[in-house]
C-alpha cells in the first residue's frame, strides 16, 4: 500500500507553465481523479508521478520518501492508457504473463497468477486466443489485468474509458470500482469527463490551467464549489451561472442580472452574497434541479416569472429553458407538465444559491470557508 | 417544398450495405439520426447531399428526383465533422462567401451575417483567419457558413462535437431556435445520443445500415421497438434480463426471478425473450409491494443531482437511478420493485412485444 505526496510541484516547458505549485496528498488505497479540461496539466502531473517527466520545482514522494532520481522502472507503477497498449499479436495468456516473466518469476507461480487474474477479469475462456480477437470491452479489461498482475504500488489510468461506447462505459465504470476495491491499490485516474470522476473517485482534484482549483469528495465538490470554475465544470445538467450587479436598497439586497431580470434576495440568499460590498459584479449560481414550480416551499426562496422557451428530453429527464427578459434559466421539468410558450412562476431555492465574485471567480459565501 | 424523401435506397460499399432505407423528413423539421459508430448515419447524409448515388431507389428533395437537380442547385448545405473552411479567408468572408456567390445585396448579407454570428457567438473572431481560431471557433464559423444562406435543408454531421460540454449544451438550444425561426429543415447526425434526442423533433435510429425505428424522442425512449434500439438509447442503458415466458404469457422467468406481466401477451409458453427495465424505473420496494427482488448494492456513483446504484440482482449487475444524493452504498438496500407500467418485453428475435 502506497500513499503519494505531491509537494509544491511546478512544471515548466520553456515559457509555458503546465503545472503551478501543485500540492496534493493522496492517501494509500484511495481512488483519486485528476479532472480538468484538455491542456490543464493533469496528464503532465501523472507523467511526473510515473517518472516520465521531472518536476521543475518541488518533489513527489511515495510513502513520504522522495522519488527524485528514481527511475521509471523502479517506481513499480501500473499504467492503463486510452489506447490499450496490449500486444495484439500475442495470446491473452502471454499478455498477462509478460510482466511476470520480465520479473523472472517461477513458471508455476506465473501460471497461478495468470489464471487468477483472468478469472477476476472474466476472460478465462479466452486465454488461448490472440488478443486481437477480443472485443473492445475485453481488451480494456485485459489492459487493466495486465497492469494489475504485477501488483504495482500505484495505478495510473489516463482516460482509459474514452474509446468505449456509452453503454460499455457505464458498465466499465462499475467494474473499475469493484476492481479497485479488490486490488486495494492506490489509483490515480486522469479524465476530462466529470461524470467519470464523480462516479469513480473517492476524491477529485479539479485542475485548471495548471492550478489546483479544489480537492474533495465528489459530493463536497458538487455541493460546495469554491469557485465559479468548479461549479461550472462539475454537474450535469450544467449549473445556471447568471452574471449581474448587486445593489442595496433600504437594507435589502437585489441582484440586477445582465439580461435585465431583477432578483430580490431574501435574507437566506443574501447571506451567500454577504462577503461583498454593494454594486459589485457577481455571479449567481443555481443548479437546474434547485429550480422548482408549484407552491413556494420556503419564504426565503426567490420567486420569478418567465416563459418556457424550450423543452428538451435528456434521458429520463425533461429540461425546460425558462426565459426572463434576456436571461435564460435551465431547469428540470420533474413532472413532465410544461409546454413551450407557457408563462409560469418558478422558484430558486435560496439555500442552494451560490454566489461568486465575477472578477476573480471565487466563491463569496459557502459553508466550508 | 423541401421535404426530403428517401425511397427504397440501397447503397453497396465494399464491406457494408446501406439500406434498404425509406425515410421522409418533413419541411421545417429538425430530424435527428442516431446510432452506433459506422452504422451508416453519415452515408445517409451523403446520399441526400448527392455526394453519393444510390445503387437502387430514389432520393427526392421537394418532390424532385435528385438525379435531375445539379448539386449546386439543390440548395442543401452541409456541415461536416471535419470542417472545411477556406484558410486564406477571414471568418467573415467564410460565412458570407456563399451569400456573395448568390448575388445577395450588401444589406441582406450584413443582416444574415449579424444574425448567425449572434447566435453562434463568433462576433469576436470574424476578422481572424481560421488558423488563428480555436477549434471551437472554427466549428462555429463552419456552422455559420452553412446556416447563413438559408438553404432549403441543412445537413449537420457532428456539428458541435468539438466544443466543450457547456458550449455544446448552449449551442444545441440556439441551433434549434435558429432552425425554428427560419423554418429550415435540419437533418442532424451525432454519435451522442443524448444530444440528438435533446434537439430533434423526430429521430431515426440507424443500426447496421438499416433504419430500425423512427419516432419522436419520447416514443423512441419510452417504446423502443426492438432490443437493438433499447440498447442504443438511454444512458446508463436499460437493464436487460434474458429468460422465458411462462404459460399464457402472464409471467416472465429469469433465473430465480419471476415477474408478473401486467397485460398478458400472446406468446407460446416457454418462448425465450428479454425483459427490460430502465434504471429510473426501478424503485426501493415498499413492504407491501407484491413483486420485490432482493438486491445487494456493490457501489454507488454520486453524480450530484442523481445517483447511480450498482447492485446485484441474483447473478446480474443492474443499474438503478435514484434522484438526489446518497452518501454511501448502505443508504440503499433491501429490495426493489420494477415499475410494472414501464417494463419492456422483447421476443427471441428482439422485437418488441405488447404495447
Amino acid at each position: 500500500m502506497t500513499s503519494v505526496q505531491i509537494n509544491n510541484v511546478t512544471k515548466r516547458f520553456g515559457d509555458f507553465t503546465a503545472v503551478r505549485d501543485l500540492t496534493l496528498d493522496i492517501p494509500q488505497g484511495q481512488f483519486i481523479a485528476l479532472l480538468g479540461p484538455s491542456g490543464c496539466g493533469k496528464t503532465t502531473t501523472m507523467n511526473m508521478i510515473a517518472g516520465l517527466e521531472n518536476p521543475s520545482e518541488g518533489s513527489i514522494s511515495f510513502n513520504g520518501s522522495d522519488l527524485s532520481g528514481m527511475r521509471l522502472q523502479d517506481r513499480n507503477i501500473g499504467f492503463v492508457f486510452q489506447n490499450y497498449a496490449i500486444f495484439t499479436h500475442l495470446t491473452v495468456y502471454k499478455n498477462l504473463s509478460y510482466g511476470l516473466e520480465v520479473r523472472r518469476l517461477a513458471r508455476s507461480e506465473i501460471d497461478r497468477k495468470v489464471r487468477a487474474m483472468a478469472g477476476r477479469m472474466g476472460i478465462s475462456h479466452r486465454l488461448g486466443e490472440a488478443a486481437s480477437r477480443l472485443s473492445v470491452n475485453e481488451m480494456q479489461k485485459l489492459a487493466i489485468g495486465r497492469s494489475a498482475i504485477v501488483e504495482p504500488r500505484v495505478f495510473l489510468l489516463d482516460e482509459p474509458l474514452s474509446n468505449l461506447d456509452a453503454s460499455f462505459r457505464a458498465y466499465m465504470r462499475a467494474e473499475l470500482k469493484v476492481l479497485q476495491r479488490e486490488f486495494g491499490q492506490t489509483m490515480i485516474y486522469v479524465t476530462h469527463d466529470q461524470i467519470e470522476a464523480m462516479s469513480l473517485a473517492d476524491k477529485i482534484a479539479i485542475i485548471d490551467q495548471g492550478r489546483l482549483m479544489q480537492y474533495g469528495a465528489p459530493l463536497d465538490v458538487y455541493n460546495d464549489p469554491h469557485s465559479r470554475f468548479v461549479a461550472n465544470f462539475v454537474g450535469s445538467p450544467r449549473i445556471n451561472l447568471l452574471d449581474g450587479r448587486l445593489e442595496g436598497e433600504s437594507g435589502r439586497l437585489k441582484l440586477l442580472l445582465d439580461g435585465g431580470a431583477e432578483i430580490a434576495l431574501s435574507a437566506g440568499a443574501a447571506a451567500e452574497f454577504s462577503r461583498v460590498g454593494f454594486a459589485q459584479a457577481v455571479t449567481l449560481g443555481i443548479r437546474p434541479q434547485h429550480i422548482y414550480l408549484g407552491d413556494r416551499r420556503s419564504p426565503e426562496d426567490i420567486g420569478m416569472r418567465g416563459r418556457v422557451e424550450e423543452i428538451e428530453r435528456v434521458g429520463p429527464t425533461r429540461l425546460a429553458y425558462l426565459q426572463v427578459g434576456q436571461t435564460r434559466f435551465l431547469s428540470v421539468d420533474s413532472h413532465d407538465r410544461l409546454s413551450t410558450g407557457e408563462e409560469i412562476t418558478f422558484y430558486l431555492r435560496a439555500d442552494k444559491s451560490l454566489a461568486f465574485d465575477l472578477a476573480t471567480g471565487d466563491r463569496l459565501g459557502g459553508r466550508l470557508h | 417544398m423541401n421535404t426530403i424523401s428517401i425511397r427504397g435506397v440501397i447503397k453497396n460499399y465494399p464491406n457494408f450495405t446501406l439500406g434498404p432505407i425509406d425515410l421522409t423528413v418533413q419541411r421545417g423539421e429538425l430530424f435527428g439520426i442516431l446510432g452506433p459508430p459506422s452504422s451508416g448515419k453519415t452515408s445517409i447524409l451523403k446520399l441526400i447531399l448527392g455526394l453519393v448515388r444510390p445503387d437502387h431507389g430514389r432520393v427526392l428533395v421537394g418532390g424532385v428526383d435528385t438525379d435531375k437537380i445539379e448539386v449546386a442547385e439543390r440548395q442543401i448545405s452541409m456541415v461536416f465533422q471535419n470542417l472545411a473552411l477556406f484558410p486564406h479567408m477571414s471568418g467573415r468572408q467564410n460565412i458570407t462567401f456563399p451569400l456573395t456567390e448568390r448575388g445577395l445585396s450588401k444589406v441582406e448579407i450584413a443582416t444574415r451575417l449579424g444574425a448567425v454570428s449572434d447566435v453562434l457567438h463568433v462576433g469576436h473572431v470574424l476578422h481572424k483567419n481560421p488558423a488563428q481560431m480555436s477549434g471551437g471557433e472554427r466549428q462555429r464559423i463552419a456552422l455559420g457558413r452553412a446556416l447563413a444562406p438559408d438553404s432549403r435543408a441543412i445537413l449537420l454531421d457532428e456539428p458541435i462535437a468539438a466544443l466543450d460540454a457547456r458550449l455544446r449544451e448552449e449551442m444545441r438550444v440556439e441551433l434549434k431556435r435558429l432552425q425554428r425561426m427560419n423554418n429550415q429543415t435540419f437533418v442532424y447526425v451525432s454519435h451522442d445520443e443524448e444530444e440528438v434526442m435533446a434537439i430533434a423533433d423526430r429521430v431515426a435510429v440507424v443500426i447496421a445500415g438499416r433504419v430500425v425505428q423512427v419516432g419522436t424522442p419520447d416514443e423512441v425512449y419510452q417504446r423502443p421497438n426492438s432490443l437493438a434500439v433499447a440498447r442504443e438509447v438511454g444512458s446508463p442503458p436499460m437493464n436487460l434480463f434474458r429468460g422465458r415466458f411462462t404459460a399464457n404469457g402472464s409471467h416472465f422467468e429469469c433465473g430465480n426471478m419471476t415477474m408478473a406481466i401486467a397485460e398478458a401477451i400472446d406468446v407460446p409458453a416457454g418462448e425465450e425473450g428479454t425483459l427490460g427495465i430502465r434504471p429510473e424505473d426501478i424503485h426501493q420496494a415498499h413492504d407491501h409491494a407484491t413483486q420485490r427482488f432482493q438486491v445487494s448494492v456493490s457501489s454507488i456513483e454520486p453524480l450530484g443531482g442523481y445517483t447511480i446504484v450498482n447492485a446485484l440482482l441474483g447473478e446480474q449487475l443492474i443499474k438503478i437511478r435514484v434522484t438526489g444524493q446518497l452518501e454511501s452504498p448502505h443508504d440503499y438496500g433491501g429490495s426493489v420493485a420494477f415499475d410494472a407500467r414501464r417494463i419492456h418485453l422483447f421476443d427471441s428475435e428482439g422485437d418488441r412485444l405488447g404495447i
